[in-house]
């Protein structure tokens, strides 16, 4: 690093850095700024002198991404921790990117509302990291993606200059809709300093039906047979029995070793979550080989805990970890969960998919022997399951792996035609490729 | 980029050369060139400021697009595409001329997907007719601008509209999950997925609601979503604004999300109430609350008896409740007519659609008022109060000297003050031609680089749909000029043409 390092705001001691290490590099120098205004020095400075940037919250999602080409500076937002604006009648918040998710629905609370999102990293992460990587959870299927609800933003241009698109108003087409280029940029574009968001009351009951299902045709079943009835869950999970599994060690709901479980949320005024999970008892019973109904909502959030978060199914076991994200259309997910159970085999490991179902978002888990033949046969596996939902425009993204894999996988694996529309907006806002060098899709 | 207008482009001085192309493509009978012909389309839903285009053509495929928009292309003519043409911000007047492409033969429901709700269509169709088509399996497409019985998917697309039921479902964006457009190349892309979520950034959601700016959309998938089985309308009558708009506060506040939260203020009753529309509102109601919720059979009594404590506590003097579909529609009809009722009691009038924080709305109505007293000119106002999304409409008459200076200048002090309490410019309607002028009012020249950065990935030589959105001149915090210059003045090629 050739500048004085006493330019640069925001320094933290050389004792610190090492708390930004992404996939085992260390960055030359940590910075914590205090303003928009520092950030935007950071960045003009950062042009002269060609480093490259990683912006940081929480650092939960680090390990996602092709591996950085240059790591000059980490850019902590823990001071954008505030909630600077909020009027509960309005149903519009105003949080700073570093502020963590579980600090802005604490906030939220007393006055019933909730920001109804519920990626994994629930109580770490920040709502920067959550809005910059597009994390979604269980909630998605009633409530839909951070698209939904992000209403105003404040980015830093990686040239320095700061912006503001958006306001704290619940429709709005004043301009481009701006706030959907940054959902999801893994903070290529520029820097994210705070958002407004849309907020929805919480629901003044809720109940969650847990049941097991013998076979995946009965899964398919009992999906259709919600998907074409007029009950609206919040969310409907569906695990397959490695999943299950994990889900009984840590809260032992059912003794059942073998089958597929799918778990629905009701959330709405008493009277329409009772009659739904009557409904559902009528519609499913003759499926299912055991249900659970749970009214009590401590039980329900130690529950929901197991099935959004990705650590139990990522931590304590031996070998190596892969984490796949599988888009597909909704009517792929039994079949699409057959291919990867299917994979077991040719791994000599094991397979957790946990899915979204209703949302064609698939979650799977691969646990296998740490080993180059082994690994060849997890990057064959990735691209059998690329080229078979190429036709539906679905996507396979690798989340998390062994570092020493990530130059044999492509983590996006993306190559549609608007790949090149991509570039030229990275290419437009960001010409020197200053912002996460590497790491994105472009 | 370039920002020069056609004229000075070379265009139109190969005029006869592009038509002969333009029949080679489509054959004669889908190329209108004269002024005859065009000053159909000279205008959308904004009458104020009409411009001819140079041609409308009337494409039929995908591949057709293509070969128009790469004509436009070499010849860097200005193109743009048209639907319904009922925008009310000017997004279908060619300003700088070129070809219009309308969208009527591209009008087919291409699949309904009844597994993953989806339907598949053509940027021609009109809105109502998804719904229609997907109804027999109880599906239904959300959005639901109030021009929905007309206006095409296109032009929803493009301007992302919204409608009274987006309070609870959202507007365009929401429901839109891939597109296919022809950008001014005349490359074809396929943005976005209906399979999860889209890789890398959002393609999709950056060009809903870009106005036709970015290129032209040939074919869109959308979410239907499972209709809810019961409904529940109910019209609360007040003698005071703020009684009315607290309750609308009570409500959000109370933590019910209603389908649609509508207001109508005493204007409009009068109106509506002296028209063939009449619906029996008391002529000397202040205002008058339109309230829809749905769901589930089984808790709709619930939130309605909610609903009914919040009316009811603010000192509502009447509440209607629809008992059957036959009284629903009837409660509707005053909301729905009332833009048919002000032609009886006013020559012109011109429709905002400022949007502001909710809580905002007693202090904010309460100036509009004074603001159209000020200036000698009647407001009536209806609108969807439960988004804050005001749509004040100023009455005049165009025949009085100086009539539109002073409407032009009542609705910048209008947008002004929604902006300066936190809101925007727009929540609907878009901002096309008819509010470029006032962007400088919410965002600053480095906001508005970045955005025409994104327009320039799209459209870098600046021919589709140009001259809309962003400001053409600099420092407007006065009254926009070009918008007070009258039509003629600004393109005298066809004045002979009698206007009707």
């Amino acid at each position: 690093m050739k500048s004085p390092t006493s330019e640069i705001p925001g320094l933290l001691p050389s004792s610190e850095t090492s708390r930004f290490t992404v996939d085992g590099l260390q960055p030359q120098v940590a910075v914590e700024p205090k303003s928009g205004e520092e950030i935007g020095d950071l960045l003009r400075l950062a042009g002269s002198q060609n480093w490259g940037i990683v912006p940081f919250g929480a650092g939960t999602k680090q390990g996602m991404g092709n591996s950085l080409r240059r790591f000059d500076v980490a850019l902590s937002l823990a001071n954008f921790n505030r909630v600077p604006e909020y009027q509960p009648e309005d149903l519009v918040v105003k949080v700073e990117s570093g502020c963590r998710l579980v600090d802005l629905q604490r906030t939220l609370a007393p006055d019933n509302l909730f920001l109804p999102i519920d990626p994994p990293y629930y109580n770490e992460s920040t709502l920067g990291g959550i809005v910059a990587s597009n994390a979604s959870g269980p909630w998605r299927f009633a409530h839909g993606t951070m698209r939904d609800f992000l209403l105003g933003i404040s980015v830093v241009q990686p040239d320095g200059t700061r912006t503001k698109f958006g306001a704290r108003v619940v429709k709005n087409v004043t301009g481009y809709d701006m706030c959907k280029l940054y959902v999801g940029s893994f903070g290529t574009l520029g820097i994210l300093t705070d958002f407004y968001f849309k907020l929805k009351p919480l629901p003044p009951c809720e109940k969650t039906v847990l049941v097991v299902l013998k076979g995946l045709s009965e899964v398919g079943l009992a999906l259709d047979k919600l998907f074409s009835s007029p009950l609206t869950p919040l969310a409907v999970e569906l695990l397959n029995p490695a999943a299950l599994a994990v889900l009984n060690q840590s809260i032992s709901l059912t003794d059942s070793k073998e089958g597929y479980s799918l778990v629905v949320r009701f959330g709405e005024v008493e009277t329409a979550v009772k009659w739904q999970v009557e409904q559902l008892e009528k519609l499913w019973g003759p499926l299912c080989a055991k249900g659970i109904i749970l009214g009590d909502i401590v039980e329900q959030n130690l529950l929901w805990e197991v099935l959004r978060e990705d650590r139990p199914y990522l931590n304590g076991f031996q070998g190596s970890v892969i984490k796949l994200k599988i888009n597909g259309k909704s009517n792929q997910l039994v079949e699409l969960t057959q291919r990867l159970e299917s994979f077991k085999e040719k791994m000599e490991g094991q397979v957790f998919v946990k899915s979204h179902a209703g949302s064609g978002v698939i979650r799977a888990f691969f646990h296998f022997a740490t080993s180059p033949v082994q690994e060849q046969r997890m990057v064959t596996c990735i691209q059998e399951l690329r080229s078979h939902l190429r036709s539906s425009r679905g996507s396979v993204i690798v989340e998390s792996l062994p570092l020493a894999l990530k130059e044999a996988i492509d983590v996006w694996g993306y190559h549609s035609k608007d790949k090149s529309l991509m570039q030229r907006i990275k290419n437009e806002y960001d010409p020197q490729g200053r912002l996460n060098p590497g790491r994105f899709v472009v | 980029m370039n920002n020069a207008p056609a004229a000075e482009r070379g265009f139109p001085k190969d005029r006869d050369e592009v038509y002969r192309h333009l029949v080679s493509i489509l054959g004669k009978e889908w190329v209108l060139h004269t002024p005859e012909e065009l000053i159909v389309y000279e205008c959308d839903g904004l009458t104020l400021h009409p411009r001819l285009p140079d041609f409308v053509v009337f494409p039929t495929s995908t591949e057709e697009v293509v070969k128009i928009v790469k004509l436009a292309w070499q010849y860097k003519i200005p193109f743009l595409p048209r639907g319904a043409g009922t925008s009310l911000s000017g997004g279908a007047i060619p300003v700088e001329g070129g070809i219009v492409l309308e969208f009527s033969r591209m009008n087919r429901i291409l699949s309904i997907d009844y597994e993953n709700r989806l339907a598949v269509v053509q940027p021609g169709v009109v809105n109502l007719h998804v719904t229609q088509a997907a109804k027999k399996k109880n599906l239904y497409y959300a959005p639901d601008p109030s021009s929905q019985m007309v206006s095409t998917i296109g032009g929803n697309v493009a301007e992302n509209a919204g409608g009274p039921h987006t309070l609870k479902y959202g507007v365009t964006t929401n429901h839109v999950t891939a597109l296919e457009v022809v950008l001014p190349d005349g490359e074809v892309y396929e943005l976005g997925t209906a399979a999860g979520d889209a890789v890398g950034y959002d393609l999709v959601g950056s060009f809903v609601g870009s106005e036709g700016t970015f290129g032209i959309v040939t074919q869109i998938t959308v979410r239907l979503l499972y209709s809810p089985p019961a409904v529940k309308t109910m019209l609360a009558v007040y003698d005071s604004v703020v009684d009315a708009t607290k309750t609308v506060s009570g409500i959000i506040a109370r933590g019910v999300v209603p389908a649609a939260l509508e207001m109508i203020d005493r204007n409009t009753i009068q109106a509506i109430e002296a028209s063939v529309y009449a619906t029996g509102i008391p002529k000397d109601a202040e205002a008058v609350l339109l309230i829809e919720i749905d769901g589930l059979e089984a808790g709709i009594q619930q939130q309605m008896e909610r609903i009914l404590e919040v009316i009811k506590a603010n000192n509502a003097r009447e509440i209607r409740v629809a008992q059957n579909e036959t009284e629903r529609k009837k409660l509707w009809a005053a909301r729905k007519n009332a833009f048919g009722a002000y032609g009886r009691i006013s020559a012109n009038y011109y429709t905002m659609d400022g949007v502001i924080p909710r809580s905002k709305l007693p202090q904010i109505l309460q100036e509009i008022d004074d603001l159209g007293r000020k200036h000698g000119l009647r407001m009536a106002n209806v609108f969807h109060a439960g988004d804050g999304n005001l749509h004040p409409i100023i009455l005049y008459d165009i025949n009085q000297p100086g009539a539109k200076e002073n409407v032009l200048a009542l609705a910048g002090e209008i947008l002004q003050r929604c902006v300066e309490v936190g809101g925007a410019l727009s929540g609907e309607h878009g901002i096309g031609l008819e509010k470029q002028e006032f962007m400088s009012l919410i965002f600053s020249e480095a906001d508005l680089h970045a955005m025409q950065q994104l327009k320039r990935v799209f459209n870098p030589e600046n021919l589709a749909n140009p001259s809309k959105i962003f400001p053409i001149r600099r420092g407007c915090r006065e009254l926009p000029k070009n918008l007070l210059e009258s039509s003629d003045q600004k393109y005298k090629a066809y004045q002979e043409i009698v206007r009707f």
